[in-house]
């Protein structure tokens, strides 16, 4: 270091640009993320705990019924599932985000319940892997 | 520890707890999991500008300790452990890099690494590698966040310290 000012000026620069990049690449992986999801079939795997309870082929639902999660804590989520949608319509954790999260249609965000360690993900039923890779490297 | 100290870091506790609350009373603007302002980073940045890393720990952990007992439950505690602690040391290590100046740079960098350490702590719990696509989710909100808190911070430390002269 020659120059004593010289880390005093390009450190904050150096740190602020770096910050101001990445938030602009999460602003566009973002916007790309979101997902057409007319006409495609998908399968609801649902976690808990880490391991997959249940994969629900959803296009083959033909009434809607309920499911109840309960995880090891004591914590439940109650699973609506209809044709082609899963959503969490009660649920006994504090922040009720999982609720609140709303329907799930297609596979570009999992519903998550972080206290019940719940995860709710869908999978497109054809040459579905390579799109879930694309989405959760 | 002098009563004078202890009485500040009672008061800064009481402060950030109650911020907290505050901010957990509001409704949820976007429903996605750890997204969240995180308002009680404010006094935890105060601390770590006007005293010491040492303040700012006994106060976030304190702050930690009472919001689990108070709001939190089992889970949430893990996160708030690992979200605290691990952007309480990056604050740390900005701060002193930046020398104080700047705190809403620190505060941006601080709610980073908060948000990516409570979403390893999610990986860890659920092991589904799909939680993993809410990343850029949350280091947009950790970055949005802790500029906020980082600015509120900078303002506000003129109060609180003067607060500190005063009774001295």
């Amino acid at each position: 270091m020659q120059h004593k000012h010289k880390p005093d000026k390009y450190i904050p620069a150096l740190l602020f640009l770096s910050v101001l990049l990445l938030a602009i690449y999460s602003f566009f992986r973002i916007l790309s993320i979101r997902e057409e999801a007319e006409g495609r079939q998908y399968y609801a795997d649902i976690y808990s705990e880490g391991k997959q309870l249940d994969s629900i082929p959803l296009w083959q639902v033909s009434e809607s019924y309920t499911l109840q999660i309960v995880s090891e804590n004591g914590g439940t989520n109650e699973l609506l599932i209809s044709r082609g949608e899963i959503s969490v319509k009660e649920a006994t954790c504090p922040d009720q985000i999982c609720v609140h999260q709303g329907i799930l249609s297609d596979s570009a965000l999992p519903i998550v319940c972080l206290p019940n360690r719940l995860v709710i993900q869908l999978r497109e039923a054809d040459d579905g892997d390579a799109l879930l890779d694309g989405v959760t490297h | 520890m002098s009563l004078k100290r202890l009485t500040n870091l009672a008061l800064y506790t009481t402060l950030s707890l109650a911020v907290y609350a505050i901010e957990s009373a509001f409704p949820m603007l976007i429903p996605i999991p750890g997204i969240k302002a995180g308002l009680a980073n404010i006094i935890t940045m105060i601390l770590l500008r006007e005293n010491s890393l040492r303040d700012a720990s006994l106060v976030l952990t304190s702050r930690i300790l009472l919001s689990a007992l108070l709001f939190g439950q089992g889970m949430s505690l893990m996160y708030s452990i690992v979200g605290g602690y691990s952007s309480l040391l990056i604050l740390f290590c900005v701060n002193r890099l930046l020398k104080g100046r700047f705190l809403f740079l620190t505060g941006a960098i601080g709610g980073l690494t908060h948000n990516l350490g409570q979403l390893a702590v999610a990986f860890l719990l659920t092991s589904v590698p799909a939680v993993l696509a809410y990343l850029p989710y949350l280091v947009l909100s950790g970055i949005l966040a802790g500029c906020f808190t980082g600015l509120a911070a900078g303002y506000c430390r003129r109060f609180l310290s003067r607060i500190d002269e005063n009774h001295s």
